[in-house]
């Protein structure tokens, strides 16, 4: 049989089987009908297909166990029940709206404190860091002419010998003279 | 007919399905009314199981978990088809899942053959030849519902279920295609070849 005739045979096999199941239009219908009218061999394949397809209801037709109903019903509203307080947890009800809306007041306040406290926190400390380098600032500023002339100092070679040199006046001395004009060690 | 006039009246034949009434009432909070629906469908279910999967407990199991998809769903149900055609639809992508992952595990079980050329495998091709060595004999209703089944066996997957919605729930090839997910001449195809193979096993048995 050509591919053709495979083809042909395939389309009129279609044809009957939509036939048989009721799917053709009245158009359809009539002109398999003339075709069963006129052909015997295609009446009989039609009677073969009708056969074969009611040989279908010797298959058995299982029904659900007794408790099918039951244990399906079961499992449902168990998870019915579980979903319910899955949903709890995340969508509450409508009824919980307000009190969700508090919550989350109450935490937006408590974010909010905790962001102002890091603030103050911040600032406290900021402050007490300035604080601290201005006492610091104040005792360079104390102690900058001994700093302006450290290296002269050190030249002295002790303390106690810078002492006695302030005792005797002679430190005032050269301090008035460094007051009035430019640095003796310069000038000298 | 304009499109909009053609969608107002499917809509119209679907709501006068009694059982999208049902869903619709299970939507609203009527667990009664859902409770209906497994007693209308359980049987219809797991007849479509047994056959399509061939174990009972699988059936029973399948038939379980299409009820507990609908039951999940029903929040959002919006009846676009009859109401068997959803379920079903619900049920074809079911068995399609279980016998990929059996398939995946490996299990032995005697699988459907693929239409075409490849034919029938060779244990199938055995039976039918043992039994057509005997034309002349009468078979008890047992040995044939055995014969048939076997030939509903050497369908594939595809054309099992279409000729399982066509014969046992009366489904049209519209309805069939919806449930399958299929176009209307796939589905013709798919009963055409379907119903040729079946013709091919059992007519010496006719």
């Amino acid at each position: 049989m050509s591919t053709s005739d495979s083809q042909q045979t395939e389309d009129l096999v279609a044809y009957l089987v939509a036939y048989l199941d009721g799917e053709l239009n009245d158009d359809e219908a009539s002109r398999v009908e003339e075709t069963l009218t006129d052909q015997a061999p295609v009446r009989q394949d039609v009677e073969k297909l009708t056969r074969v397809w009611e040989l279908l209801d010797l298959l058995p037709e299982p029904k659900a166990s007794a408790s099918f109903t039951e244990r399906t019903l079961s499992a449902i509203r168990t998870q019915h029940a579980q979903t319910d307080a899955d949903e709890a947890d995340t969508r509450p009800m409508a009824g919980q709206r307000t009190q969700v809306w508090k919550a989350r007041a109450r935490r937006g306040a408590l974010r909010i404190a905790g962001f102002l406290g890091l603030a103050v926190v911040g600032a406290a400390g900021f402050n007490g860091t300035f604080r601290r380098d201005t006492a610091q600032m104040d005792l360079l500023l104390n102690d900058l002419p001994v700093i302006e002339r450290l290296d002269q100092y050190r030249e002295a070679g002790s303390l106690e010998f810078l002492e006695a040199l302030n005792d005797s006046g002679l430190l005032h001395g050269n301090a008035d003279a460094n007051n009035s004009g430019e640095d003796n060690s310069n000038a000298n | 007919m304009p499109a909009a006039v053609a969608t107002e009246t499917e809509r119209n034949a679907w709501l006068r399905d009694p059982d999208v009434q049902r869903m619709l009432r299970v939507r609203d909070g009527d667990d009664a009314a859902f409770g209906e629906l497994v007693e209308a469908y359980q049987d219809r279910l797991i007849g479509i199981f047994s056959h399509v999967m061939r174990e009972p407990d699988a059936a029973e199991d399948l038939a379980q978990e299409v009820f507990l998809r609908v039951y999940r769903a029903r929040s959002r149900y919006q009846p676009t088809a009859k109401f068997a055609t959803w379920l079903f639809r619900i049920a074809n992508n079911l068995a399609s899942n279980r016998r990929r992952s059996m398939a995946r595990r490996k299990e032995v079980h005697l699988k459907t053959t693929e239409s075409g050329p490849l034919g029938p495998r060779p244990e199938e091709a055995l039976a039918a030849e043992k039994s057509a060595l005997m034309p002349g004999r009468q078979f008890d209703r047992q040995e044939m519902r055995e014969i048939v089944r076997e030939a509903l066996e050497s369908l594939n997957d595809r054309q099992k279920m279409a000729v399982l919605l066509n014969k046992f729930e009366h489904m049209s090839y519209v309805d069939i295609a919806a449930a399958m997910d299929l176009s209307v001449p796939a589905v013709k195809s798919l009963l055409t070849r379907a119903r040729e193979n079946l013709r091919v096993q059992l007519e010496p048995y006719l």
